[in-house]
């Protein structure tokens, strides 16, 4: 009985233990199930952002690359500016573990000296850097050559270089195939792919590409199994095509170059535009740049002088005269001035003009570039009047074409005029243009008075062809088609008898206007009587003009340096060369013989309005009794043009006419404002000798 | 409580009982057994065949990638060429290649007769004769006289056999054909 009691509970005992040990295993497992539980639900509800970072991380990498920039066009589809891709080597310190190693493996693969390497990688591993340029912006082939250079077997990496700690970087480079074709014009952008200068500056928003965020995923062997790609909020770049020919501006920048060389000129400008459309076909400068190597430039050459500098216009801005009093029924092209005083003195300033010595047309009063007659048609004109023109035909406000920093230029408000401002802003002084305002200016009569908006643009696309802007045209009638007509006539004599003999044309009329004016100084705060601007501004054919074409020349120093010897030439060069291209037929006969009499032609005479200031007594003398004087002579004037109507005019010497008839000379004296009286140079009638 | 004991017979009864039983309890019929095993086989197959999936989706992935990046490369090189065939013919370079082979400027006059349309030419001819004839084309310059070029340069009947491609367009033609391989 015990012995079985004893046998039972022996079993009980090893059953219990048994027991006993597997639920001990059990709870093992399950308090070990239950850490792993509690693990789990740690990473993945505490730690899930940084561990899903930390996933991604190993898996994908972000690769940054920008939209290449918008390419611009010329007007026949011609690339003018173009962004292609490019690769930057650089390093990651941090992965490079024999930096003497890396950095004579690389000075070896970019063919440079191994120290600078080695120094830049030396000093970005110490700071803890973890980018370093090694060279930027390579091409394909020199990018394929240092991949094989810096070829690590033993390594393995999916990207190239296969080397470690070294990477390529997707950059953009701007070209310019043209080089210093319309290089002001285009402009440039710099390293960071921004607009510095002309277009590229002007239309950055436009050009500017969006930045792209490429996300890779890649596998363990860095292979890349899966891409996407976001771009920030930036609307897609667009491509700009100008209005600019480049067959004409290169025909431009080569007449332009080889004038300012042959007038040993400082520098020179030309503007090639449609006067119907407003669209500007060229427009050079000279020196120029290349904006592929812009660093190495000067910065005078990168500026676009002809709409960002300012110039007295000189004879030039008679147009505005002559158009306003013909706008006006002041004058007509066939009436006549008696010019044979010979001076016109306006408020104690005298200003000669040797031409004035007989009665003339206003045609040829023109042609020869009278002061004298500029200067009385704008004193009947007055004051108001003159100013509203001036400001009607584009002077004073920037033209709003496409290119940036335009200048405004200079006309001041007639209650801040001295006494003789009037008279000097008749011949071009007191006030400053830029040459795109002046080419404007003539534009406007070449289209029967009616001034265009200029622009450069052409047309603004999307990469694929789509249209995102076109240009529209803002047209205002500013003279009489009549008067236009008439102003071209006045503007034919000037080449055909006048000062701009050299702007004659191989088989096409012409028409325009010389200037040269005297450079303000303003180391001697007064106008320096040895430096000029010379300048022609003119149209072809002069019935319907197809092209305007303005040549300003700074400071000419060699030979002749008037406008009508230094940028008439220049002009005839463009205008023969850029008519046929545009097929415009001849209107005249073609004739090599026209030029011959070099000799004859008038010399311009620019007379400063800088003469002895004579402080009269009677500076009271109010405007009005002017204003009586010169309606007094505008009825004696259009009274002789009528007269004259009826019979043919012929031209009369001074001393043939009696004494009574001869004009009056009209003297003013207005009071300056004090502290500002400006310095007359008695110079005047000196320099008021033909140059021949 | 008392426990029942089991007779060691009663046992092997029970025992040889149930083992008598047992292959008809326990075994399924053969197409329960076919079924599962098809069930299997199909999960098998299921895996496998996603498996395939998965990996050649990665495969394809990755030529897809490889793809992309080739028409970027190719997009490149296409803008490249465009940009060295604007190098090549701007008025400069042509100039340049054109005074090597030595043509010359070409005059206004040339310039003119060149653009003067025969048309009008002809109507003046018929204005002045009083009858009407067809505007036959004239002749845009003599043959002994040179034509333009578009640089403005002339070009003979000598000359122009002298013309070859330059070698950066005959290098970018290869490039371009062998792009398109």
């Amino acid at each position: 009985m015990y012995e079985r009691r004893q046998k039972t509970s022996r079993k009980t005992d090893t059953t219990q233990t048994i027991f006993t040990r597997f639920m001990l295993i059990v709870a093992f497992f399950i308090l070990w199930i239950g850490g792993i539980g509690v693990r789990l639900v740690h990473l993945q509800v505490n730690q899930h952002e940084w561990l899903l970072g930390q996933a991604l991380d190993q898996r994908r990498n972000q690769v940054k690359s920008k939209q290449l920039r918008g390419t611009i066009y010329d007007r026949s589809e011609r690339v003018l500016a173009m962004s292609v891709n490019t690769k930057s080597l650089f390093a990651d310190p941090s992965e490079i573990e024999d930096v003497e190693t890396t950095a004579k493996r690389v000075a070896a693969a970019l063919k440079v000296k191994p120290n600078d390497i080695l120094k830049n990688l030396t000093k970005a591993k110490e700071k803890g850097k973890r980018f370093v340029y090694l060279a930027r912006k390579l091409d394909e082939d020199t990018a394929q050559k240092i991949n094989e250079t810096l070829k690590d077997v033993d390594l393995q990496k999916f990207d190239e270089p296969r080397f470690a700690g070294i990477h390529w970087r997707e950059e953009q480079k701007r070209s310019y195939p043209y080089k210093t074709l319309a290089a002001q014009v285009v402009g440039f952008s710099n390293t960071e792919d921004v607009g510095q200068a002309g277009i590229e500056q002007s239309q950055e928003e436009l050009l500017h590409g969006a930045v792209l965020k490429k996300w890779q995923d890649r596998d363990r062997l860095g292979r890349v199994y899966d891409e996407s790609e976001t771009e920030d909020e930036r609307e897609p770049p667009k491509d700009i095509v100008l209005t600019i020919s480049n067959s004409i501006q290169y025909k431009t920048e080569q007449a332009l170059e080889e004038g300012v060389k042959s007038a040993n000129a400082k520098s020179g400008m030309a503007i090639v535009l449609d006067p119907k459309t407003g669209e500007i076909l060229a427009m050079a400068n000279y020196p120029t740049f290349d904006p592929n190597k812009f660093n190495d430039a000067a910065p005078e050459k990168l500026i676009n002088r002809a709409v960002q500098s300012m110039y007295s216009p000189g004879s030039v801005f008679k147009l505005v005269t002559y158009g306003a009093a013909l706008q006006e029924k002041l004058i007509r092209p066939d009436g006549f001035i008696d010019c044979s005083k010979g001076f016109i003195e306006v408020a104690g300033h005298r200003f000669d003009d040797p031409h004035a010595t007989k009665t003339m047309s206003y045609g040829e009063a023109l042609a020869v570039s009278s002061n004298y007659a500029a200067i009385k048609t704008a004193l009947g004109l007055g004051k108001e009047k003159f100013y509203n023109y001036a400001l009607g035909f584009g002077f004073g406000e920037p033209t709003g074409i496409e290119l940036p920093a335009e200048a405004r230029g200079q006309i001041r408000p007639p209650d801040t005029w001295f006494g003789d401002s009037l008279a000097s802003m008749a011949i071009g002084y007191e006030l400053n243009v830029t040459a795109l305002q002046a080419a404007m200016a003539y534009a406007t009569i070449a289209n029967d008075g009616v001034r265009v908006k200029p622009h450069i643009i052409k047309e603004i696309r999307y990469a694929d062809g789509k249209v995102f802007q076109n240009q529209k045209t803002e047209k205002t009638q500013i003279v009489r088609p009549e008067a236009a007509r008439g102003l071209r006539q006045m503007l034919q004599q000037v080449v055909l008898k006048g000062t701009a003999k050299r702007a004659q044309l191989e088989g096409y009329s012409s028409a325009g206007k010389t200037g040269t004016a005297w450079k303000y100084d303003a180391r001697i705060k007064r106008y320096n009587e040895s430096k000029f601007v010379s300048s022609f501004i003119g149209f072809a054919p002069v019935d319907n003009p197809s092209v305007v074409i303005a040549v300003v020349i700074d400071e000419p120093m060699g030979g002749g340096r008037d406008g009508g010897q230094v940028s008439a030439p220049v002009f005839r060069q463009i205008a023969e060369q850029v008519l046929p291209e545009l097929n415009i037929a001849p209107d005249t006969d073609i004739h090599q013989e026209t030029l011959t009499a070099q000799t004859k032609i008038p010399a311009e005479i620019e007379i400063a309005p800088t003469s002895t200031h004579q402080t009269s007594e009677k500076e009271n003398n109010s405007t009005k009794t002017f204003e009586k004087e010169v309606k007094s002579e505008k009825l004696k004037n259009s009274a002789a043009v009528e007269s004259k109507k009826e019979k043919k005019p012929t031209l009369v010497e001074e001393k043939d006419l009696p004494k009574q008839q001869r004009q009056k000379t009209i003297v003013i004296n207005v009071e300056k404002p004090k502290g500002d009286v400006k310095n007359k140079s008695s110079g005047a009638t000196e320099k008021a000798k033909p140059k021949t | 409580m008392s426990r029942k004991r089991i007779s060691p017979n009663n046992q092997t009864r029970n025992s040889k009982q149930s083992n008598r039983r047992s292959p008809k309890r326990g075994s399924l019929p053969v197409r329960y057994r076919l079924l599962a095993l098809f069930c299997g086989l199909f999960l098998l197959v299921g895996f496998f065949f996603a498996a395939r999936q998965h990996f050649a989706s990665m495969d394809f992935s990755m030529k897809n990638s490889q793809l992309r990046k080739m028409s970027d490369e190719l997009e490149s090189d296409k803008r490249r060429l465009l940009l060295a065939k604007e190098i090549a013919l701007s008025p400069a370079e042509i100039k340049k290649a054109a005074q090597k082979i030595g043509l010359k400027a070409m005059t206004a006059a040339n310039n003119i007769q060149i653009a003067r349309p025969t048309e009008s030419i002809n109507s003046e001819k018929t204005r002045a004769v009083g009858k009407v004839e067809t505007a036959k084309p004239k002749p845009v310059a003599a043959p002994n006289k040179p034509q333009e070029t578009a640089a403005g340069e002339k070009l003979t009947a000598k000359n122009v056999a002298q013309i070859k491609a330059p070698d950066v367009l005959v290098k970018l033609e290869k490039k371009i054909e062998s792009a398109i391989k």
